[in-house]
């Protein structure tokens, strides 16, 4: 890719297509983008001047837009765009933030000012430059047709058919909503380190919900899917057996009945269920948790924390998954991360604040919402690696359990690894077979304790996409194979 | 402002020249957060966000879009894409742009005192409170205190034009707690729109609460799976008047996502010991508000009577679908999102025994301090969250309690009310006293 080729497509600055019309982004905002690290040198110093040991400047632009149809009704159309720039002097393991939607160099000045007001010091720092200015040269996220070069009415007409399909499943539905949504990032991150990239993000979620009524009783269904990649994605949705599956769950949830409580074992289908994972586990792995001696693997480097069929790894560079990119938010460049090897905790999930304070290399997990915020630890794409057993063997040597296939929100107090899920969809297992539905499930435990608790791990593997919340909202996937927990807390109503 | 002002009002001129009508929504944030982490401070943010929320409307159609507000706006292209969504659209009846009525009322809540409030003021606040959080010898704790000025203003083609705005101040921590290598962490938080109303919040005595809970609670255990009366604490029981007030949005009400029906509008549905009044004009209430952010009046007015559904919660367009007034509950995120439902301030009448009494008459039982997860279902009423706390034996509390749930179904918690308590938390917009349920399934080992 030539370097102009290379701007033309991160920038979008000489053509941007919306709805069909070709249209430049914002002077200023592009004048900025591109500018070389030498432009920047100026107001990274200032923001140095009371003597902090990093600054850095965080430059973003995003294009979104929303479509929504609900029983036939247009209920969003919508059309976003955001641009501003963060600027973040870190002093020790401190901060100072500020940021600004004016890309005026005044403006970048003063905000720089107010940021560097965190340092009250003795010392200057040095400022290093290099040149070289570094983009992603093999990218996590190819695309072949940008989104944003498509017009309007064809990403429409995906969700019309999804919205028709769903109709023609059962003849209980009341209410069918499709909703889509789309984001075109770019980013720019420069910093007194030398670091200066920019990287482009797009990335799309496509959502079905159905609600289903018999003889009174209601139940909701859904499916979703979401990629970071181009307009061919989107195509390969089958619009058809995306519905099914949303009325398929709701048909499930509809026949359910009350749900045990008490200590069982339970079988995860492979899939999204990897965000119990996510919680469980995940965020006590995230440094910032761990350096403040606040998560219960604080000090727990090189241990067996899980049992022996546990490998549980946190990518930023699974291809077009929804929680990749090529750089982070800080500008480090994405990685594969195993934190969990056979059992043994190897790794924490690091950003430049965390990594200096736990001795550990940059991971490539500093991530934020916007530049509104500062980034924080954050996980991407979080899995269990696949293990030998067959997924039907899985359940059949599960004498009395629950079968969880879709989860709802889950939560973790990250302190005492205590974590809670809905499960919205469930069947018991009776005898090594998956009997009838169940409702109103929500499973607890301590994470440490479910991953020794891991007593099967199947060859399969599958993961869906979600969005996790920690002050600040980040695309993430979660995975896993079809495995078993041995005994965990189920709270149902019987 | 005035600036401001004139640059909206020549934006919704090209809207109209074009041949739509046009509703702006402008708001502008200001903010500053001083964080603190072991009695030092660890991180500054500062920020002004500004923006407009856009809704264009022809035919019957309608298209949303939102921008950052700034002096070079191009604001001609960003209506060339709308105008191309809004072909591709369908009318729909619904798409109303909100008519202004006629009286409108104020309400206080900006204090030029939280205004002037500079980074050494701030400091200061937050090194005070966070000194009593210190002398409670947690291994690792945080504070922080955030002052915020918001202001917003509306102007459409039909002729509303308003403006407000309004002045916050916010305290949070947290602190943790080991023992035996078992961690526990606990917080609170209070916001006020008066400065001088933080002192009424009593900072002192809450840093102290969560201590004294987070000491008991570091290894707290599940039980055995059984059915107890549950009594939600102050920081857990404003969850009902939440899940009340999305029962009866008028949006879920119109696309029957509530167990509530229309139908249910006037009967008796919840105990008789529920009464529910909605109060926009509580000077200086954290949900104050004298019009809505379609720019409909607000007003003070009962929802649930002994029992009885009095009102629901509309904006303008569920109340046209509903066939019912808007009750000036729309609401927005900020700029860039689109007219939501949401109530001012919401408060469930208290009860005449206090919480320590209410727990002496409670032979065995579940006092719920927090809960963890979602497990609620607004449709089929099935309800099962995480949860700690303690056990209650014999009118006293005992064991500490942890990785429990708690199932029921909402119909039957919500007319299983045996007990409010006198106390309720003045800090919140939504305020509730403590409640004391008859029965749930606790689920534990």
């Amino acid at each position: 890719m030539t370097r102009k080729e290379f701007l033309k497509r991160f920038t979008g600055f000489f053509a941007i297509l919306i709805g069909g019309l070709i249209i430049k982004p914002f002077k200023n905002f592009a004048e900025v983008f591109l500018s070389e690290i030498d432009d920047f040198k100026d107001i990274l110093s200032l923001a140095l001047s009371k003597g902090g040991d990093i600054s850095e400047i965080f430059i973003e632009n995003t294009i979104s837009r929303n479509y929504t149809i609900r029983n036939g009704v247009f209920e969003t159309l919508r059309i976003s765009q955001d641009e501003g720039c963060g600027i973040r002097v870190i002093k020790g393991d401190k901060y100072g933030y500020a940021y600004t939607q004016n890309l005026s160099k005044d403006s970048l000045t003063e905000t720089a000012r107010i940021a560097g007001e965190i340092a009250e010091a003795k010392s200057i720092a040095g400022v290093r430059f290099s040149k070289k200015e570094k983009s992603a040269e093999h990218t996590v996220l190819p695309f072949k047709i940008p989104l944003d070069e498509v017009p309007d009415d064809e990403k429409i007409k995906i969700l019309k058919e999804i919205h028709e399909s769903a109709f023609s499943f059962s003849n209980k539905i009341k209410t069918v909503s499709v909703g889509y949504s789309e984001t075109i990032r770019r980013i720019k991150v420069v910093n007194s380190e030398g670091i200066h990239i920019i990287d482009l993000q797009p990335i799309f979620t496509i959502g079905a919900s159905v609600v289903i009524e018999e003889k009174g009783q209601r139940a909701s269904g859904r499916k979703r899917e979401g990629k970071n990649g181009g307009f061919e994605f989107l195509k390969e949705i089958n619009p058809s057996e995306f519905a099914r599956r949303a009325v398929e769950q709701a048909e499930a949830v509809l026949k359910a009945k009350e749900a045990p409580a008490g200590e069982m074992p339970i079988v995860i289908e492979k899939g999204w269920g990897g965000v119990l994972f996510h919680e469980a586990v995940g965020h006590g792995l995230e440094g910032d948790a761990v350096s403040e001696n606040a998560s219960y693997y604080s000090g727990k480097m090189g241990e067996i924390v899980a049992s022996p069929l546990v490998t549980l790894v946190d990518d930023g560079t699974f291809k077009n998954a929804r929680g990749s990119f090529n750089f982070d938010d800080e500008g480090t460049p994405s990685q594969y991360t195993v934190l969990i090897d056979k059992g043994k905790l190897v790794m924490f999930m690091t950003d430049i604040i965390n990594a200096k304070k736990l001795g550990l290399k940059r991971t490539g997990n500093g991530r934020r919402e916007s530049y509104r915020y500062p980034p924080l630890v954050r996980m991407r794409n979080t899995y269990i690696l696949p293990g030998e057993a067959e997924p039907g063997d899985v359940i059949k040597s599960t004498k009395r359990g629950i079968y969880c296939k879709d989860f709802g929100g889950g939560q973790v107090d990250t302190t005492s690894g205590n974590f809670t899920f809905s499960v919205t969809e469930a069947y018991m297992i009776e005898n090594g077979e998956i009997t009838y539905p169940l409702k109103g499930v929500t499973i607890i435990g301590n994470g440490p304790e479910a991953l020794k608790n891991i007593d099967m791990v199947a060859k399969d593997f599958g993961y869906g996409p979600g969005t996790c919340g920690k002050g600040q909202w980040v695309p993430v996937t979660s995975g896993q194979p079809t495995l078993r927990i041995k005994k965990i807390t189920v709270g149902g109503q019987k | 402002m005035k600036k401001i002002s004139d640059t909206i009002k020549k934006l919704l001129l090209e809207i109209e020249k074009r041949g739509f009508e046009g509703e702006i929504y402008f708001s502008e944030d200001e903010s500053l957060t001083i964080s603190y982490k072991k009695g030092e401070i660890d991180s500054i943010r500062k920020s002004l966000d500004r923006g407009i929320g856009v809704r264009i409307f022809k035919d019957k159609k309608m298209v949303f879009f939102n921008t950052v507000f700034k002096d070079n706006l191009n604001f001609k292209k960003l209506l060339d894409s709308a105008e191309i969504l809004l072909k591709n659209s369908k009318p729909d009846d619904a798409n109303l742009i909100p008519e202004p009525e006629e009286k409108y009322r104020g309400v206080e809540k900006f204090d030029e005192k939280i205004l002037r409030i500079d980074v050494d003021r701030l400091k200061k606040i937050v090194f005070k409170y966070d000194k009593l959080i210190k002398e409670q010898k947690p291994f690792l704790w945080f504070s922080s205190c955030n002052k915020g000025v918001a202001r917003r203003a509306i102007v459409s083609s039909k002729g509303i034009n308003l403006y407000d705005e309004q002045t916050s101040l916010n305290f949070g921590f947290s602190l943790y707690f080991e023992k035996e290598g078992e961690k526990w962490e606990s917080g609170d938080y209070v916001a006020v729109r008066r400065f001088s109303d933080i002192e009424k919040m009593e900072i002192e005595k809450r840093i102290k609460k969560e201590a004294d809970r987070a000491r008991k609670l570091v290894g707290a255990k599940p039980i055995k799976t059984q059915s107890l009366p549950v009594l939600y604490d102050l920081q857990t029981s404003s969850f009902f008047l939440w899940i009340i007030s999305s029962l009866l949005n008028g949006n879920n009400l119109y696309h029957r996502e509530s167990f509530i029906s229309k139908d249910d509008i006037g009967k008796k549905i919840f105990s008789e010991k529920i009464n529910i009044y909605e109060d926009p004009f509580i000077p200086y209430g954290l949900r104050s508000r004298g019009f809505d952010d379609e720019g409909i009046p607000c007003r003070k007015r009962k929802i649930v009577e002994r029992g009885v559904i009095k009102g629901t919660f509309e904006n303008y367009r569920s109340a046209f679908l509903n066939k019912r007034k808007p009750t000036g509950n729309a609401s927005r995120g900020g700029y860039d999102s689109i007219p939501g439902i949401s109530p001012s301030n919401l408060i469930l009448e208290n009860g005449d025994k206090d919480i320590q009494e209410i727990i002496s008459k409670i032979d065995r039982g579940f006092y719920c301090l927090g809960t963890i997860g979602f497990g609620v279902d607004r449709i089929t009423g099935n309800y099962s969250r995480g949860a700690y706390g303690f056990l209650i034996e014999r009118g006293e509390i005992k064991k500490p309690v942890a990785r429990v749930t708690l199932a029921s179904n909402l119909k039957n918690m919500l007319n299983n009310i045996q007990a409010l308590s006198k106390e309720y938390d003045i800090s919140r917009g939504f305020r509730s006293p403590a409640i004391l349920i008859s029965e749930m399934k606790v689920g534990g080992i």
